[in-house]
């Protein structure tokens, strides 16, 4: 019998979000080179996350060489959600107006949206059920090469309650770096 | 117009050019005046390394352009921003820059990090047109300027970097 994953995302929940080398001054692959002030930036839209209460190292790994072929994964960059909103909450007494969320985003097996009022969702469905987004909703990014003072300030600060685990594998077959759970406790 | 030179001393820059410029006779100890020397090689020095810093980081922000990796290349315009800025910023700003805390967001943007430790922090955004930054202390935003133009917050910019690298 499948396993129907929540649409909540618990407090205690581990997210994690892919790193990859541009992630890196450089893209020199060292803790102390990572530029943690950006990696929560949004391209466009929300910031990938990973539940990985319902998705393992290795199948992260895996959606992450599958979806993103032409960049190169280095590792994952996780923090509880709890976290999260602990930073959010001390964020907001320099920036009332600030207003981030985390929300379930599940991606059907084109790797596209699963509408929230569908059918529920399953651990063994086909695409990346255990996908989540970081949304910024106050003050939302602007367009293509405009500063985003706000979102960068917030990116840094959950960066540093975040937990870097690097993959020493640089072929795409399996993770093989520190679990999740180890780190964690 | 005679009334002219009589006041061109007043400005620091003019004065520092003349003094720049002063042959200075090493043999002749008879005019030799000391103060002047130390002022000379003084402004000699800052102006090198300023000119040299500044080099430094147009030459990566060019490499930034010019680069055909995709999570590094910028627009003209931002280099155009970033060369415009660069050359704003006193001598002794550029100088306690470190050159690895020049950096490029996913959205095209370039950045400029300034970080006593991981709880004091100045962080400048140079966009297209508009600059931004925010300046942690103790681990707390004390500043955050959202978008500006360069032109006119110019001199907020340098007083709070000032105000910050003191």
């Amino acid at each position: 019998m499948s396993i129907r994953l929540p649409k909540e995302i618990s407090d205690e929940e581990i997210l994690a979000h892919y790193l990859f080398d541009r992630s890196f001054a450089r893209k020199v692959i060292e803790e102390k080179k990572l530029i943690n002030k950006d990696v929560f930036l949004p391209n466009k839209g929300g910031v990938s996350l990973q539940r990985t209460s319902y998705c393992d190292e290795n199948m992260c790994k895996s959606l992450a060489t599958r979806i993103l072929p032409d960049r190169k994964f280095v590792g994952f960059f996780c923090f509880r959600k709890l976290d999260f909103l602990k930073v959010k909450s001390e964020y907001v007494k320099s920036r009332p107006e600030f207003s981030a969320e985390i929300k379930s985003t599940p991606l059907n097996e084109n790797f596209e949206y699963i509408l929230e009022n569908v059918e529920e969702v399953c651990l063994d469905d086909l695409g990346n059920p255990a996908h989540a987004n970081l949304i910024y909703l106050n003050p939302a990014i602007v367009g293509d090469e405009s500063p985003n003072t706000a979102i960068r300030s917030f990116s840094r600060k959950l960066s540093k309650v975040c937990k870097i685990l690097i993959d020493i594998n640089p072929y795409p077959d399996a993770y093989l770096g520190k679990k999740i759970l180890d780190v964690f406790g | 117009m005679a009334i002219l030179p009589t006041f061109l001393p007043l400005n620091p820059d003019v004065d520092k050019l003349s003094i720049l410029n002063h042959r200075t006779n090493y043999d002749d100890p008879t005019t030799l005046d000391e103060q002047f020397v130390d002022l000379k090689d003084t402004y000699y020095y800052t102006f090198h390394l300023q000119y040299e810093k500044q080099t430094l980081l147009k030459e990566e922000v060019l490499n930034m352009f010019r680069s055909f990796d995709e999570d590094l290349k910028i627009s003209t315009d931002v280099l155009k921003q970033s060369f415009l800025i660069l050359e704003g910023l006193y001598p002794s700003i550029l100088e306690s820059f470190d050159i690895e805390n020049l950096t490029r967001t996913p959205y095209g943007t370039v950045v400029l990090d300034w970080e006593k430790d991981s709880n004091n922090f100045f962080s400048l955004e140079i966009g297209a047109n508009k600059i931004g930054y925010f300046i942690e202390k103790d681990g707390v935003d004390i500043k955050q300027v959202d978008s500006e133009d360069f032109s006119t917050y110019k001199n907020q910019l340098v007083r709070d970097l000032g105000l910050f690298l003191d």
